[in-house]
């Protein structure tokens, strides 16, 4: 991972996001609006699945990305790859605002960062063979010339650890492990640089998650590839990853390499995710389930999302959203508490 | 993955103990024997398919397979109208004319060879001038046997005065009536003896003309052999049906895939329409329609098309829905595939099998929808006359006791329709078991 060698490069991210969100909003229907005018108090719900959230990931890098079901880790993921549209904020790819690309650039940069997905099935078209499922990006962007096409797919499908013998097949004759390397496949396919794992072995059994997992860490090694790794799991974040984020109720509440995050968590939430990781040592096993229930995000709690479950929640949690502040070196946190200890 | 290994108990517990790289093997049947086995579990369905098969091709072959063309006007005879079902259709019985000419002045027996055109090839006259009172006429035939029987014989132009031993003289007309089996001899008498020659006309005709075929459901008032004209009403009704539902289902499906591919004001200008749409009785827009466009083939299509559409629009914006939130679709977007190529590759093959079945069941709601109209007289014209509009052709006789005339083109209709509902039916068990009626 040689850097280039201008002046600012080597603090250029490769992946730059700032003051990301992405609201939905379910609108009323004719019909609710009616009633609406007769007295029901139906009003448009929004979500903030990801609410002002600005981040970097150099090249190379493997950042894990952590939180509670519903806390936005999809679609933040998604806004990454291109999926979503973010509602505000932009996205930045190798120093480009990705919005802003048009043409051949705008083609590039979406086949450049892809996508790996958590249902091995759904994320299969299951109409289409194996082959045209890896193949048919790269054949319609023509990618390889027709021709080389057949041997392009086989050589994939060896890379990633699938019998190219079984081209001819549809997904459902498949496992599931040998879906997501098909998956894993028609991403490498189109050549990207950036691989969004959205969950990407947690439908698999845990043997064959360790092999998915090694087959990562091998291609980024062989196709320099940097990668946004999602995950629930933080034992598998903590394995992969150079750096992780936490995320609460579509926030990004503290930042940190890998092995200060998990020797030293500084966010309240943080040290609570990590209390209620079942850890392997015999005699130690704490098993502290954080408490209450994960608030809606259609009515997150003013202040620190956190507020309500926080065991250290002060009269200013409730009124004033923590900033994420550095903590240390390549650390951050939003979390009050930083704050009262330095003051 | 709930499409495990069928339902044995010890193959589902060996997939779970192999192995996860050997699994597919266990499942190696393709989705269409599925299908299909699970088809065939209805012995009803299976007849209904057989059935549905066999009225497709009988459509389909009527050219070849009927026993006459019912709309080729030479081949109907307006004399075989509203014949019975089992009725034999029998043409013109044959007839033959010969003049006699007597002269009652020569005495003695006088052999004359007469007009021999067929079926007669030969007819001789042997007539004897016994007293100038009587005169006997013999009359031989060859071959023998060419009129089947002889059905009536006329003989004209006896002279005044004269009488005939045989027959009776019709009571205003000159000639006379003879019965077929008095052929043979007769003779004309006159008291007080005949004045100068004459001329006796003889009119044959056969009591039967040959048959020329069975009308095993009777004939209309045209002639029309019903089986025939129900074969070719069959072949018109189902490709009305088939191709209006087949142009439905294309801008239907269009539609529909579009609204749930790009969601938002696209989506509800759509299914506003569409809403709309169904909101009104289908029969009453056809006939509103038609009011307006006319009778035609392609009136009627227009007219089926504009009020189908919409179901499957609604049907497949449904599966739509749920197969667009699917992950493969992200996939395809995150490979930045086009638009056209995710709706029409990715998202409408995985839409299809429920719209089999929708298909299946809105073509025999076609079907009997163009039969209404043509039953109401605003649907096909005469000239393409479906089994809606043979129905009502014949619906007048009715009344008379000629059932046959419209009852068989109705059971026809009931058949075919009955016979894709069945398969229709089974075919929603079969590719969306969660719509089973029965649980
Ligand atoms: N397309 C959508 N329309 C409306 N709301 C959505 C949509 N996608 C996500 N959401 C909402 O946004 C919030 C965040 O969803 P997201 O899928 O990003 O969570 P997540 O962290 O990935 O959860 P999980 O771990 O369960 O996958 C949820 O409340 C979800 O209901
Ligand atoms: S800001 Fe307050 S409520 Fe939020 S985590 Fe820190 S201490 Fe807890
Ligand atoms: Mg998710």
């Amino acid at each position: 991972m040689t850097a280039p060698d201008t002046a600012a490069s080597a603090a250029a991210a490769l992946m730059e996001l700032s003051g990301i969100s992405k609201r939905f909003t379910r609108r009323l229907d004719a019909a609710a609006k009616i009633a609406q005018l007769l007295g029901a108090r139906l009003r448009e719900e929004t979500v903030h699945a990801v609410d002002d959230v600005s981040l970097a990931i150099a090249e190379g890098e493997v950042v894990g990305l952590v939180g509670e079901s519903g806390c936005g880790k999809s679609t933040l993921g998604r806004v990454v790859a291109g999926i979503h549209q973010a509602s505000a904020g932009t996205v930045t790819y190798r120093g480009r605002d990705v919005a802003a690309l048009e043409g051949r650039e705008r083609m590039a940069t979406a086949l450049a960062i892809q996508m790996i997905f958590q249902d091995p099935m759904s994320s299969l078209n299951p109409r289409l063979r194996v082959a045209e499922i890896i193949g048919e990006a790269v054949r319609v962007h023509r990618l390889v010339p027709r021709p080389d096409l057949d041997d392009y797919v086989a050589d994939l499908m060896r890379r990633v650890g699938l019998d190219p013998d079984y081209r001819k097949r549809y997904p459902h004759q498949f496992s599931g492990g040998q879906r997501q390397r098909i998956g894993i496949a028609r991403a490498l396919a189109v050549r990207p640089e950036f691989l969004v794992c959205d969950e990407a072995v947690a439908a698999l059994d845990v043997s064959i998650q360790a092999q998915v997992l090694n087959l990562f860490m091998e291609l980024r090694q062989d196709f320099n590839l940097t990668y946004l790794f999602i995950s629930h799991d933080l034992g598998v974040v903590e394995h992969l990853s150079d750096r992780v984020l936490i995320m609460y109720l579509g926030r990004i509440v503290e930042e940190a390499p890998t092995e200060a995050l998990f020797g030293d968590p500084n966010h309240p939430y943080t040290q609570a995710l990590l209390a209620e990781v079942p850890r392997l040592e015999p005699g130690r096993r704490i098993f502290k389930p954080i408490t209450g229930e994960i608030p809606s995000p259609i009515n997150p709690p003013p202040g620190c999302h956190f507020h309500p479950r926080c065991p250290h929640a002060m009269e200013r949690c409730r009124v004033e959203r923590p900033a994420l502040r550095p903590t240390g070196p390549g650390r951050f946190s939003a979390c009050h508490l930083n704050d009262e200890a330095r003051g | 993955m709930s499409e495990t290994l069928g339902n044995d108990p010890a193959l589902a517990g060996l997939a779970e103990r192999t192995p996860d790289a050997r699994r597919w093997r266990l499942r190696a049947e393709t989705p269409l024997v599925r299908v299909a086995r699970n088809f065939a579990e209805s012995r009803v369905a299976v007849f209904g398919l057989v059935l549905l098969v066999a009225i497709i091709v009988a459509a389909v072959l009527a050219p070849y397979i009927s026993p006459q063309n019912p709309y080729d006007l030479s081949e109907i005879r307006i004399e075989a109208g509203e014949l019975p079902p089992g009725a034999v259709e029998r043409a013109d019985p044959p007839r033959q004319r010969f003049d006699i000419p007597i002269d009652p002045a020569a005495p003695g027996v006088q052999q004359l060879a007469l007009n021999g055109a067929a079926p007669f090839t030969v007819v001789t006259a042997e007539v004897l001038v016994s007293d100038p009172e009587r005169i006997e006429v013999r009359l031989t035939g060859e071959p023998a046997g060419a009129f089947a029987e002889v059905g009536r014989l006329r003989i004209d132009g006896v002279p005044r005065g004269a009488e005939l031993t045989v027959g009776e003289k019709h009571s205003f007309r000159s000639f006379w009536e003879v019965p077929g089996a008095d052929l043979a001899a007769f003779a004309v008498v006159r008291e007080g003896g005949f004045e100068g020659t004459f001329e006796l006309e003889v009119d044959l005709r056969g009591a039967h003309g040959e048959a020329i075929m069975t009308h095993w459901l009777g004939t209309d008032s045209q002639g029309r052999d019903m089986y025939s004209a129900i074969l070719y009403g069959l072949r018109i009704s189902l490709s009305v049906g088939v191709l209006s539902c087949l142009f439905a289902m294309v801008i239907g499906m269009s539609l529909g895939l579009v609204a749930a591919y790009f969601g938002g004001r696209v989506e509800t200008v759509i299914m506003r329409i569409v809403d709309l749409q169904l909101s009104f009785p289908a029969i009453l827009v056809a006939l509103m329609l038609l009011a307006i466009l006319g009778q035609g083939v392609d009136k009627v299509i227009i007219a089926l098309v504009t009020v189908q559409w919409a179901y499957y629009a609604r049907t497949v914006r449904g599966s739509a829905l749920v197969e667009r939130s699917k992950e493969y679709i992200e996939a395809a977007t995150c490979l930045a595939l086009s638009h056209r190529r995710i709706v029409f590759r990715h998202l409408l093959p995985n839409c299809l099998p429920p719209m089999i079945v929708v298909v299946t069941l809105q073509t025999a709601h076609a079907i009997s929808l163009e039969a209404t109209l043509s039953f109401l007289g605003v649907g096909l014209p005469q000239t393409e006359p479906s089994l809606g509009l043979l129905i009502s052709n014949g619906f007048e006789y009715m009344m008379s006791g000629k059932y046959w005339i419209s009852i068989f083109p109705g059971v026809a209709l009931l058949i075919t329709i009955v016979a894709i509902n069945l398969v229709g039916d089974q075919l929603r068990d079969v590719l969306n078991p969660r719509m089973r009626r029965d649980g």
